[in-house]
């Protein structure tokens, strides 16, 4: 039956009926709305930003090792520059030592070398030959009044005995030069004596290359 | 409602944050005081704990010649040091495991490598046991230092050196100078101190403990600056032997000193300037004192009758004489005071102007110079360079003594015709020469080319301006007189140089000694050649010959270095002869 009238069911313990503290009067649920659901923070977005934040730490510390490492490096590296240039430098102090005028002459003269003549002839540009061509006699110039207090007892250059060919010497005594570094400044590479037969030259012709 | 309970408990609460605050406050003072007051200070005493300046050094620059080739060169040489106090037996360990070395060994060691005995070796040891430093050996080459360091021993040391060698030894020695221990102490080395030297720099940043430069921090630097080069108009190889000329000659005739000089007419360039005796750089020590500078430069002697050609270009130049003027010479010639002869006796003869500069006749000269007023004479002896230096201002150059016009007497006034009474050193009379054979043109005369500097800039490059000292006719005519000197003359067969012509003066120069001449002699011979287009001008000089008194003794050594120099430089042959002028009448 339906009436107008507003009536309320009747009440057992003050409480509507299917209320579950009416059942259950010391379970309690609190349960979050959805609005404060999704006011949530996210656990994801947590984990990125501590993850990135490890992950720019270890970045750091592997560019600072790095770092460290390629000061390291260059130190190193510096040292050996310089180390090098000491060695360019004690070189380049030997070869002007080997160069001076005095120890190719006495190398010469020890070689068999004689001073060319005093006179000598000219081609000129009209084929006319002029002046005197005098053969050179077996005089050696007297070498060695210069002095090169620099020089003094170095071996000469036609003491050593070579027999290989020209071009794997050169690769070998370059080696040998860096390698041997003696106390008093020696002509340092050995003399290369070629010992293949030379090419008997025609007279008053150019020694020329056959070619097929 | 405000209990008891809750009154305590906020008082504890107001407790605790006072006591917070006020250690916080401790903090916070402690902080601003490091922080803010002193925070200048700390952070500049860290710095300089960190980063302590280093030198970096600079190196010295070469001298080379014309064909750079070096004559002085900078090296690195290494000082070996040992800190006495820390001298102890040690470890080291080989193959075989820990070896005790003990100080002896280590000395022995070290010893074996530099050529040192154990007792030199603990001389400095010994002298100061407490003492931090000291030195065992000075200036050994890389071999030897890095041996020394591969020993490993811990209480021996290093030192860079900056050391000065000079690889060609004593060619060119009297020029290059040499360095003592208070800097350079001659020549070049001396003379152009300012662009050889170099200047250090400092390099400052921030090192950790074992010395590695920590990245990021600052480098601070002022760079050092390296010495420039200095390119000399010597060259090495003529140099050379033009030297081993002179010495051989200068020995042979038992002379006491001897200068060469080889210039290139053209531009004023010195090829050669020699002297004997001269110096090693490398071995100051074992060269005489008077040695060690270079005497073509610095000593002015009375040259003699190679001044006859200056006189005669000057009389040519003022237009009083020509090459055939003929003249009467006497066999005495008197003025007020005394006379003058020849150095052979004779009647009167008929010479030309060409005859007085073949046979070098001082009465002919004398006779010849009547036309021309002292002080024009004078002038022109002035304008060729005599009593004033040259423009390569050597160090310890001298000017050479020349009397003002006003001041000479009667035989003065003759004797300077023919190079007596008068003083110049060698490079005056090669720059005498020099404007004979350039058209009467003198260029300044240059040692130095030039200093390139580290940077690659040039200075000190030499003016190239010539003055008009005779006309150019003049200059021509007397080469071609003193042509026939080596065509005619009594040296002529030691003279002639086959292919060429050569123009060349005797000069056999008596000595005064205390204003009185004695019997020695300064003998020179200085040329042309080639005379029809002259490219170079050589003056060799003996002074004090014992065994030939006479240019003679030049002469030898004059024609082997003017060969030299022409067989050197490609000289082109003279291909036309020499032309006939009348010598007398």
């Amino acid at each position: 039956m339906s009436t107008n009238l507003a009536y309320a069911l009747p009440e057992r313990n003050g409480r509507p009926l299917g209320d579950p503290r009416q059942e259950n009067p010391r379970r309690i649920e609190i349960v979050s709305t959805r609005e404060q659901r999704r006011a949530r923070p996210r656990l994801a977005y947590a984990l990125i930003a501590i993850g990135g934040l490890l992950g720019i730490f270890l970045a750091q510390l592997l560019l600072s090792i790095a770092l460290s490492n390629g000061a390291y490096q260059i130190s190193s590296l510096l040292g050996e520059r310089r180390d090098l240039a000491r060695v360019e430098g004690s070189l380049s102090e030997q070869l002007g030592v080997a160069g001076s005028t005095q120890n190719l002459a006495s190398n010469a003269q020890k070689l068999g070398m004689v001073q060319g003549p005093s006179s000598a002839a000219y081609l000129g540009l009209d084929g006319q030959v002029s002046g005197v061509a005098v053969a050179a006699d077996g005089v050696t110039a007297s070498s060695g009044l210069i002095a090169n207090s620099l020089l003094g007892g170095a071996p000469l250059v036609a003491d050593a005995t070579v027999t290989e060919e020209l071009p794997s010497n050169a690769a070998v005594s370059t080696e040998g030069a860096v390698v041997t570094e003696t106390d008093t400044a020696e002509a340092s590479a050995p003399a290369v004596a070629s010992t293949t037969e030379s090419v008997p030259s025609t007279a008053g012709a150019l020694p020329s290359p056959v070619t097929h | 409602m405000n209990t008891s309970s809750s009154r305590s408990t906020r008082a504890r609460l107001a407790l605790t944050i006072i006591a917070v605050f006020a250690v916080v406050a401790v903090f916070a003072i402690r902080l601003i005081d490091i922080q803010v007051v002193r925070a200048g200070e700390l952070s500049s005493a860290a710095v300089s704990n960190r980063s302590i300046p280093l030198t970096t050094y600079g190196t010295r620059g070469e001298i080379v010649d014309t064909n750079g080739v070096v004559l002085a060169d900078s090296v690195d040489r290494f000082d070996i040091t040992v800190s006495p106090r820390d001298v102890a037996d040690f470890d080291r360990t080989t193959d075989d495991g820990k070896v005790t070395i003990t100080v002896a060994d280590a000395l022995a060691e070290i010893g074996e490598i530099t050529g040192q005995s154990v007792d030199e070796l603990t001389t400095p040891i010994e002298a100061d046991p407490d003492a931090n430093f000291g030195y065992l050996t000075k200036g050994v080459k890389l071999d030897v230092f890095l041996a020394v360091k591969n020993l490993n021993i811990p209480w021996v040391f290093d030192d860079l050196r900056a050391s000065r060698t000079y690889p060609n030894g004593a060619i060119a020695g009297n020029l290059v100078g040499f360095i003592g221990t208070d800097g350079p102490q001659a020549g070049i080395e001396l003379k152009e101190d300012e662009c050889l030297a170099s200047t250090n720099g400092t390099s400052t940043y921030e090192r950790g403990a074992d010395g590695v430069r920590i990245p990021g921090s600052t480098v601070t630097a002022t760079e050092p600056k390296d010495g420039g080069t200095i390119t000399l108009t010597i060259d090495r190889d003529l140099q050379w032997f033009v030297q081993e000329a002179l010495e051989k000659q200068a020995v042979a005739v038992g002379a006491e000193w001897a200068t060469a000089v080889v210039v290139r007419i053209s531009d004023g360039h010195l090829m050669t300037v020699a002297d004997w005796p001269t110096v090693d750089p490398n071995d100051v020590n074992s060269a005489d004192v008077s040695a060690l500078g270079s005497r073509a430069f610095s000593t002015p002697y009375e040259p003699g009758s190679t001044f006859k050609p200056m006189t005669v270009a000057s009389l040519l130049d003022a237009g009083t004489i020509a090459p055939t003027t003929k003249i009467t010479v006497p066999g005495l010639y008197t003025v007020d005071g005394g006379s003058i002869s020849d150095s052979w006796a004779h009647d009167d003869l008929r010479f030309t102007t060409a005859g007085v500069i073949m046979n070098s006749s001082n009465v002919g000269i004398s006779i010849l110079s009547e036309t021309l007023s002292a002080q024009a004479r004078h002038d022109y002896m002035v304008k060729f360079g005599i009593g004033e230096r040259t423009a390569v201002g050597f160090s310890g150059e001298s000017a050479g003594s020349f009397k003002d016009a006003a001041d000479w007497d009667a035989i003065t006034d003759k004797t300077v015709m023919f190079g007596q009474g008068v003083s110049a050193t060698s490079v005056q009379v090669a720059s005498l020469f020099q404007t004979l054979g350039n058209g009467g043109v003198k260029l300044p005369l240059t040692l130095v080319e030039g200093c390139t500097n580290a940077d690659g800039t040039v200075t000190e490059t030499p003016s190239a301006e010539g003055t008009q000292v005779v006309s150019e006719s003049a200059a021509d005519d007397t080469v071609r007189m003193m042509e026939t000197v080596v065509t005619d003359g009594w040296l002529s067969n030691v003279l002639t140089i086959p292919g060429y012509r050569v123009a060349a003066k005797t000069g056999t120069a008596e000595v005064p000694e205390n204003g009185v001449y004695t019997g020695e002699r300064i003998v020179s011979v200085a040329g042309i050649a080639p005379a029809d287009d002259p490219q170079y001008a050589v003056v060799v000089t003996i002074g004090k010959p014992d065994t030939i008194k006479t240019s003679g003794a030049a002469a030898p050594t004059f024609q082997e270095i003017m060969t030299q120099v022409l067989k050197k430089y490609r000289v082109v042959p003279s291909n036309t002869p020499a032309p006939s002028i009348p010598l007398t009448w």
